[in-house]
């Protein structure tokens, strides 16, 4: 081989090796390569999908309702032994007594629906909608205010005082994060600008949302007018509370007759039963004091139904010397204690019913109480219906039933605070191994304490009287 | 490095008779002890006399000699000096062998994946194992035979829950905090991500382990935890065809389950009286019929119900307190495990080509009966058609699989819940059921026989059950090395990998399993009595697969060239790494393997469950996973050694990978090291002739640390559809735009030295570590976001310092030697910088396996609560403001509020040893070694398991020290174990398991292992073709020979099982 023809061959290779070297090192040849995504099933959140697939978790978002304040309401009690088996925060909730309360808690489990709706509705603003039709970007921004609207009203029930136009300015609320950013510090509203925030939020979210859901787990038109008269009723606003309460029934007003449902068995109810206008509920305890498992129900609360009464027999069943709840509108498979706390449509027209007792139409309120109590008797006996001299007759008896018919829903604890604020002195007691405790109206302690981390770590200001 | 060829003493054989002749020629062969091959060119001086000679390239030399008694020296590199004495004349040639030098500090090459750098100009703390050093403990995992023979390699059994650390062993203590904390693994030249356990241990040359910057920044962003480089065995050219075989055996002991601190059966029916009469299971009892109970419970309810009289109801009571479930267990569950392993390797070459074949099979069975086998199939071959150009192939198959056997004990349980006294078979040896979940009251008439069976008998299930999981793996590469220049070379690498597993879990008919599914869904109609199936009647198929494959592709130009009195070694090039994984999972129902039968089941509705009568789902459907992961990299490594005294060494790399959500300008991250090296003994100075190897190196640069988990943006991940069946999705990352990677510096100075004839030899290292921008655990004001507490942000930086020592002696050399071999590695980290409120260091009270960050202490520490013995009581005390309390709750807030600084709080030290290290002596005679592995750890606290009241009413788990327990005042003086209390205290409870009372040191000096080999005399083989015989036997885990605690616990496994003493025996045969 001639010498410079090898030179040259030399010369060639080298050159080659060094341009794929080169050619290598390059990282726009590689550009596509890191710019796979390393899982196909992980995305950042970006398009519609992605933020309706966010909100349709149903685990995060239907099935996290804190219950701090039903463990401290009154519907039930705990037998010495049950007491001893649950752990410190439930026992502390069950006798109003300062908790550590850290983390994993009911707040970190409300924080977790309204940050997943925060960053929908950041992520709206901006998403790319192209091939999407309105309706669907609609109903994810709709539902996304409704979930944290819903988040909100829970917290306040059980953070703040009830809702007291004298003072609603000055009382502290609650902590209204609006975005994804945990830069952000936290500090807490007024009580009025928490209910305020909320009700326009729902009443933007409204109209945004289908009459109808695709299934009861998403946010309805509907059940936006519901959540709005849960809102003004714990307020006492209760015209608009009405308004709301109609609006929504105007949708949905079906009510199922508890005939055909089969009393002996453990579970009678279905989960998304006709009534169930959103399905929420309680599945992973942080209070297992309301467990059904645990919770014996109030004796003289069951004294009050009548034996003609099928409430009686399918919300009840009897356990050692007590009575325990099963009537939850669930379908509960094997070892599930789940509770609802949805909004369904005997809730509503028991709104209704009141509202419009305290508006002196008490022969319509009446009406509309019968409408549902008439599905709730036996066949074979015939229905009286149930009347009323005056309103405060009408609004005893509506009281009277809204307790019996929406215990264990997460919803005694603010009637307590409302009804004690207009002055209806419920003084709650709890007797435990020969002690009495007890909780006196409208007390500082019925603004439950928050997560003592959640002090420490923001610096916002804890309740007074904790 | 100790190999068996060293170990065997010298052999000279002198065959035939005196003669007198005179001067005659007298000439000698030189063989290697090893492979029986001619050595050529070795120096042969006659003592007393100045005549010198070579061997030629048939190892013969020769002298012209009168008769007489003679002494000769012979001296070739790699080969240890010999001195012969012999009688002139010989009637015969005198045949003399060679054994091998260690290969300490002559002539080695390390290995960086990249290329081979010869160890006397290396600057980089590298350790090596060769074969001979791997094989003096047995094992089916590599990298387990890498424990108490490897300097600067901590292993820890403790640490195996962490999902970032697969591998049980750190390489010169922990780098990161919270990212990945296992070292990289690198096989033939690539980064290995399969299973471990595919590579046979038989397959491996040698190891190498890089420890300082130097060594491993050549892997940058990856290399933060050491590298691991494995190479495997290959032929080499010109080499005559050898056959290798091994073969071994590995038995063990079946576990002792007795030596579990568990609360006896007696102690813990009594427990169960106590909670019955106190209503602990009334709300079970009473609204939850189905529910199962413990037999003594069973036995107390029978007798409060008045079915039983009082007398029967003692009898009965007492039967179960002889009862022990281990008896059982251990005669009708467990059997000694056992491996078997098998390999042969063909290797050699010709002058253009060269081959290596070998194929291994590994079988067994495990304690629980589970058989496993695994096969390996290898090919080698490198080719030179052309001086200038050689192509290396390289095929690597295994193929395993294994099956699940009978059920573990803690899995026998009654309704969730331990118990201590199940009897499991009769006395005739029938099995025996127990109520796994329901009651016998229950399931006995539940149906009125129209469901199955529904008990669990446990002896009997796993027949029924099986779980099979088989792997294949397939490894194929290819080289091509063009050299250019006699200084310059090009070569081209690529690799694939396709791992493939799959596993089959098939509940068949007679399963519990698929019986109480099936039962579960079953309707039967009240009116009409029919029986319907919504799960269908048949057996249940849990069935998941996943793929992996991966490509690398590497380009590299190599420089070796001779400059101004210097060597110029060097490389530069650049790689490609593609990896995706494939899975998918599904289950399938009414399954049936012969003849295949599947049936179809309707996911989408709910049934009613046939207990409680609510709906549910059937649970099941599929689901699928795809990941791709790609790397690109551009690396260099440069080293000049100036007049073979001076080394200057620097490398860079630069890494990029598809990091998920971060600006691809970002993902690029530049590490680099620089090194020095200098050889004392090659100076002109240098006169010492007692040490000949002295060698100082000096290091400093960065190695990376990558966590492809972390991202900068909110991740989105979608899960198996909402009950409403529609698609969900969940963010499991919060978003945190400041992310960084972590980054550790690390200065090293190394001293090698040895001794004239390496009589003892070494090296001590000194290395400094300094992590930045380590990842940590933050707590947060999670009102933003409450999925966790804590975020993950660059937080800490950490510091760490070490000294490792190695050295090895040769005490007595001769027919009868013992050679010792020492190690020492001392590691301290501390966290420097921890960005985190004050309270957050209360987590140092714990087990210390948690890393705490708290500043100026140790990474893993451990802290107690201060501990003032029981009251009067019989209630622990704490320390309250300087007193002692029992205001648990108080104590516990204290420690909350304050962490460290907490008056409630005693800090004792280390969690993880900052000694350890082990003596190997090896003594050998003739053919016969034996070898001693004794490890040490020192400096290191323990938290043992210690008695919960809270677990034990509630999770059955009660330890043994209940017996000890306080029960009537006085006892405060003789024990620490708090009296019991019902209903339980958690907060008491968890105060005494954290509490001084139940830390006990660490240090502890235990036989790791004695290794018996006899090699038989190659004369002896050579004259049957065999080139070399070794048997030997092996026994590891012999225990512990002294251990700082008083409680008799190994540190190691506190409240588990120590491994069971393991025996092996074997062979090595060469042809």
């Amino acid at each position: 081989m001639p010498k410079n023809h090898r030179l040259k061959e030399i010369i060639q290779s080298t050159f080659v090796g060094l341009l794929i070297v080169i050619c290598l090192i390059n990282n726009l040849s590689c550009k596509k390569l890191l710019d796979a995504k390393p899982s196909f099933d992980i995305t950042t959140p970006s398009t519609p999908q992605d933020l309706q697939a966010l909100l349709d978790n149903s685990l995060t978002m239907n099935s996290r309702t804190p219950g701090y304040d039903e463990a401290s309401a009154d519907d039930y009690f705990l037998t010495p032994e049950n007491f001893a088996i649950l752990n410190l925060r439930a026992q502390d909730a069950y006798l109003w007594k300062p908790n550590i309360n850290e983390f994993a808690n009911d707040w970190s489990k409300a924080a977790e629906v309204i940050y997943n709706s925060n960053i929908c509705l950041e992520a709206i603003e901006t998403v790319d909608g192209n091939g999407t039709d309105a309706a669907q970007l609609n109903n994810i921004k709709g539902s996304a205010l409704f979930f944290r609207a819903m988040s909100w009203l829970k917290l306040l029930w059980t953070h703040a005082q009830a809702y007291n136009p004298h003072s609603s300015n000055s009382n502290m609320g609650i902590i209204l994060r609006q975005g994804s950013d945990f830069n952000v510090p936290s500090t807490r509203a007024s009580v009025e600008e928490c209910y305020s925030k909320l009700i326009s939020d729902l009443n933007i979210a409204a109209p945004l949302l289908p009459d109808n859901p695709q299934h009861v787990l998403r946010p309805s038109k509907a059940a936006a007018y519901a959540l709005m008269a849960r809102a003004y009723l714990s307020m006492g606003d209760y015209p608009n509370a009405l308004l709301n309460a109609n609006r929504c029934l105007n949708i949905k007003s079906n009510l199922i007759d508890y005939n055909t449902i089969d009393i002996a068995t453990n579970a009678p109810f279905q989960s998304y039963n006709p009534e169930v206008i959103f399905h929420s509920d309680i599945s992973a305890y942080s209070y297992f004091n309301i467990s059904p498992l645990y919770a014996s129900v109030d004796s003289s609360l069951y004294q009050n139904y009548d034996p003609n009464d099928l409430r009686k027999s399918i919300y009840f069943a009897r356990s050692g010397k007590y009575q325990l709840f099963k009537g939850t509108y669930l379908s509960r498979a094997l070892g599930s204690n789940a509770l609802f706390t949805g909004i369904a449509t005997d809730e509503v027209i028991l709104i209704k019913a009141e509202c419009l007792a305290r508006a002196n139409q008490t022969e319509e309120a009446m009406t509309a109480l019968n409408t549902l109590l008439k599905k709730r008797w036996k066949n074979t006996v015939p229905y009286t219906a149930l009347t009323a001299a005056d309103k405060e007759e009408a609004l005893s008896i509506i009281l009277k039933e809204r307790r019996k018919e929406l215990l264990f829903r997460g919803l005694r604890w603010i009637d307590i605070k409302r009804l004690n604020l207009a002055g209806a002195n419920i003084i709650l007691k709890r007797k435990l191994n020969g002690e009495e405790y007890t909780l006196q109206p409208n007390a500082e302690k019925f603004a439950l304490p928050l997560p003592n981390d959640i002090v420490i770590l923001s610096g916002v200001a804890q309740n007074p009287g904790w | 490095m100790k190999s068996t060829s060293t170990i065997l003493t010298i052999l000279t054989i002198i065959l035939g008779t005196q003669l007198v002749f005179a001067q005659k020629p007298f000439t000698a062969k030189l063989l290697s002890f090893k492979d029986s091959l001619p050595v050529a060119g070795a120096n042969v001086s006659l003592k007393g006399q100045s005549k010198q000679t070579q061997s030629n390239a048939e190892g013969r030399f020769s002298f012209v000699l009168e008769s007489g008694r003679y002494e000769i020296k012979v001296k070739h590199i790699g080969y240890k000096e010999k001195v012969i004495r012999f009688n002139v004349p010989l009637d015969k040639e005198l045949v003399i062998y060679l054994t091998e030098e260690d290969k300490q500090l002559e002539d080695i090459n390390v290995s960086t994946g990249y290329q081979k750098i010869p160890k006397e100009r290396a600057t980089g703390a590298f350790t090596q194992l060769d074969n001979a050093s791997l094989n003096t403990q047995s094992g089916t995992n590599i990298l387990a035979r890498l424990e108490g023979i490897t300097i600067g390699v901590n292993f820890d059994t403790k640490a195996s829950t962490n999902s970032q650390r697969k591998l049980n062993f750190n390489v010169r203590g922990l780098s990161s905090i919270n990212g990945p904390l296992d070292p990289l693994i690198v096989l033939d030249n690539f980064p290995y991500d399969g299973d471990i356990n595919n590579i046979n241990p038989n397959d491996v040359e040698s190891i190498t382990i890089l420890k300082d910057a130097a060594a491993s920044s050549i892997w940058g962003a990856r290399a933060g935890n050491g590298v691991v480089v494995i190479t495997t065995k290959k032929g080499r050219l010109n080499q005559k065809t050898s056959i290798e075989f091994r073969s071994s055996l590995i038995i063990s002991e079946k576990s002792d389950n007795f030596k579990l601190p568990e609360i006896s059966s007696s102690d813990f029916i009594d427990v169960e009286q106590l909670m019955f009469a106190k209503g602990a299971f009334n709300s079970v009892i009473n609204n939850q019929p189905y529910a199962a109970l413990t037999p003594a419970v069973e036995v107390f309810l029978k007798r409060r119900n008045l079915l039983i009289s009082a007398a029967d109801s003692a009898r009965q009571i007492n039967a179960l307190k002889q009862t022990d479930i281990r008896d059982d267990y251990s005669r009708y569950f467990l059997r000694k495990p056992y491996t078997q392993q098998h390999f042969v390797n063909f290797s050699g070459g010709t002058q253009k080509n060269a081959f290596g074949l070998s194929a291994a099979f590994d079988q067994g069975r495990s304690e629980l009966d589970a058989p496993f086998d695994k096969i390996n199939i290898k090919f080698t071959n490198s080719y030179a058609p052309y001086k200038n150009l050689k192509i290396d192939l390289g095929i690597y198959y295994t193929n395993s699989s294994n099956e699940s056997g009978r059920p573990k004990l803690n899995t026998l349980k009654i309704g969730g819940k331990k118990v201590p006294y199940l009897d499991l078979a009769d006395e005739n040896g029938n099995p025996l059921e127990i109520a796994l979940n329901y009651n016998k009251r229950y399931t006995s008439t539940a149906g009125n026989g129209k469901l199955l069976d529904w008990s669990y008998v446990p002896l009997e299930d796993y027949k029924h059950a099986v779980t099979r999981f088989r792997l294949n793996d397939f490894l194929g590469n290819i080289g091509v090395r063009q050299t250019i220049l006699s200084w310059l070379s090009m070569e081209a690498r690529y690799k694939y990998e396709r791992q493939q597993s799959g596993s089959k879990n098939i509940q068949e008919l007679g399963s519990y399993t698929a019986r109480n599914m099936i039962n579960t869904f079953t309707q039967i109609s009240p009116t009409t009595g029919m029986t319907s199936y919504i799960v269908p009647k048949g057996g249940i198929l849990y069935q998941s697969s996943s793929v992996l494959t991966a490509h690398n592709l590497r380009a590299q130009v190599n420089v070796d060239k001779s400059l101004f009195s210097g060597v110029l070694t060097g490389i530069i090039g650049a790689e490609i790494r593609n990896s995706e994984s494939e899975g998918q999972s599904g289950t399938y129902y009414g399954y049936q393997e012969n003849p295949l039968l599947l049936a179809n089941v309707d996911l989408t509705h709910a049934y009613p469950n046939f207990i409680t009568g609510g709906n549910q789902n059937i649970p099941g459907g599929q689901s699928f996973t795809r990941m791709e992961n790609n790397f690109v990299s551009a690396f260099t490594n440069l080293a000049y050694t100036y007049q073979n005294r001076y080394t200057l060494s620097a490398s860079a790399r630069r890494d990029a990978s598809n990091l998920f959500g971060v600006n691809a300008n970002d993902k690029w991250k530049p590490l680099w090291s620089i090194g020095g090296g200098w050889d004392i003994t090659k100076e002109p100075f240098y006169h010492e002739d007692w040490l000949t190897t002295l060698k100082l190196r000096i290091t400093y640069g960065y190695q990376g640390n990558v966590d492809l988990t972390r991202t900068a943006m909110a991740i989105l991940r979608y899960s198996d559809n909402s009950p409403a069946n529609l698609p969900q999705a969940s963010i499991n990352q919060l978003n945190n735009p400041e992310l960084k990677w972590e980054k550790t510096g690390q200065l090293n100075i190394g001293v090698d030295f040895a001794t004239s004839s390496n009589r003892i030899s070494g090296s001590i290292d000194i290395y400094s570590k300094h992590g930045s921008d380590l990842y940590g655990p933050v707590p947060y004001d999670y009102t933003a976001w409450g999925q966790s507490d804590y975020i993950t942000r660059n937080v800490a930086n950490m510091k760490g310092r070490g000294v490792e020592i190695d050295l090895q002696s040769r005490n007595i050399d001769g027919k009868f030697s013992w050679q010792s071999h020492f190690m020492l590695n001392y590691n301290k980290s501390v966290t420097s910088n921890y960005f985190g409120p004050a309270g957050y260091t209360a987590s140092l009270v714990g087990s210390g396996s948690a890393i705490t960050p708290a500043v100026g202490y140790p990474l893993y520490s451990i802290a107690s609560y201060k501990w003032a013995g029981l009251d009067g009581a019989g209630n622990p005390q704490g320390i309250l403001n300087g007193k002692p309390s029992i205001d648990y709750r108080a104590i516990a807030l204290d420690r909350t509020r304050n962490g460290i600084a907490s008056g409630s709080i005693i800090y004792h030290g280390n969690s993880l040893p900052d000694k350890t290290g082990s003596l190997i002596n090896t003594f050998s005679f003739e053919g016969l070694s034996l070898s001693l592995n004794i490890g040490y750890k020192f400096g290191y606290y323990f938290r043992r398991p210690a008695l919960s009241y809270t677990q034990l009413f509630g999770q059955g788990s009660g330890h043994s020290e209940f017996t000890d327990r306080w029960q009537k005042p006085g006892d405060e003086l003789l024990t620490g174990v708090p009296s019991l209390v019902y209903p339980a205290n958690s907060n008491r409870d968890s105060f005494y398991l954290l509490s001084e009372a139940t830390v006990e040191r660490g240090d502890h000096i235990r036989l790791q292992y004695i290794n018996f080999s006899y090699s038989f005399s190659p004369v002896f083989l050579g004259k049957m073709g065999i080139k070399k015989l070794n048997i030997y036997s092996y026994a590891s885990n012999m225990g512990i020979l002294w251990r700082e605690n008083k409680k008799g616990l190994d540190p190691e496994y506190p409240g588990i099982l120590s491994p069971p003493k393991t025996y092996t025996f074997g062979l090595n045969l060469n042809f």
